[in-house]
């Protein structure tokens, strides 16, 4: 995987994968194409050192999300340090960092709900919506999920039963 | 939104194409990255090390010769002095 014409093949194997995942991660067209930009840059200057532990996917998988919970991170820092003046909440600021919705596989009926259900995926420890967002929009089973995420099996299953009650529990009143 | 409602509302969020200039774009930032091989930041530090270790030698070098000159001068009882005339 050396030359140009095979990291164009691993681009074309992984590109919807990646950018669909950012797109979830961070619902902003503009933010996760340069995060798939990022993704793909680091998969290239790591290539040679993969050992092949795990498979391609799950590796591009882990890099991608990291990569998408660095850019969060940043994303809130940069708010907080800008609205450090204004002494506001951690709630406050994790609410503002939010970029502008624009998630072009979301349909418009659904825009509201699913803006609504994304403010509390964001309160969640990093790990439950991880997990989460895995088992739901990339259609993972708890077993790829433990890969991807370096965990046992039973492990995932104990995330994801916490992140549904704390949506439950944060979600209370929609039906 | 029901027990599951979260979930099924996610599962109901499209996979869209990705953007057509994602690649160019990569492609124009690994070609823009400039990689210095290894080596030779190893060869630059070496070299800085060695000018260095030469600077303070040869600076420690003039100062034990100039206390060993004096040494002498004492030794010999010579006057050092520029005054000829005392």
């Amino acid at each position: 995987m050396s030359n140009g014409t095979s990291f164009k093949e691993l681009y074309d194997l992984h590109v919807r994968m990646v950018f669909n995942l950012c797109l979830n991660h961070l619902r902003n067209r503009d933010e996760a194409a340069e995060a798939a930009q990022d993704v793909f840059v680091k998969v290239h200057e790591k290539l040679p050192g993969f050992k092949g532990d795990a498979s391609m996917r799950t590796w591009i998988y882990r890099i991608t999300i990291n990569t998408c919970l660095d850019r969060l991170k940043a994303r809130k820092r940069k708010k907080r340090s800008l609205l450090g003046w204004f002494s506001l909440s951690d709630e406050q600021v994790e609410r503002s960092a939010s970029l502008v919705f624009d998630h072009p596989g979301v349909a418009t009926e659904d825009r509201e709900a699913l803006e609504r259900l994304f403010a509390v995926l964001d309160e969640l420890p990093e790990q439950q919506k991880t997990a989460l967002l895995l088992k739901t929009t990339e259609d993972l089973s708890v077993n790829a999920i433990a890969e991807v995420m370096g965990l046992s099996s039973k492990a995932v299953e104990s995330l994801l039963s916490r992140a549904r009650a704390n949506l439950r529990q944060r979600l209370p009143n929609e039906g | 939104m029901d027990t599951n409602g979260p979930e099924d509302l996610l599962k109901r969020i499209a996979r869209v194409d990705p953007p057509p200039f994602l690649l160019t774009r990569i492609e124009a930032r690994l070609s823009a990255a400039v990689h210095v091989p290894l080596g030779r930041l190893v060869v630059v530090a070496c070299a800085l090390a060695a000018l260095l270790l030469v600077n303070a030698v040869v600076l420690g070098g003039k100062a034990g010769s100039s206390s060993q000159l004096d040494e002498v001068v004492d030794a010999m009882g010579m006057n050092a002095s520029n005054q000829l005339y005392r």
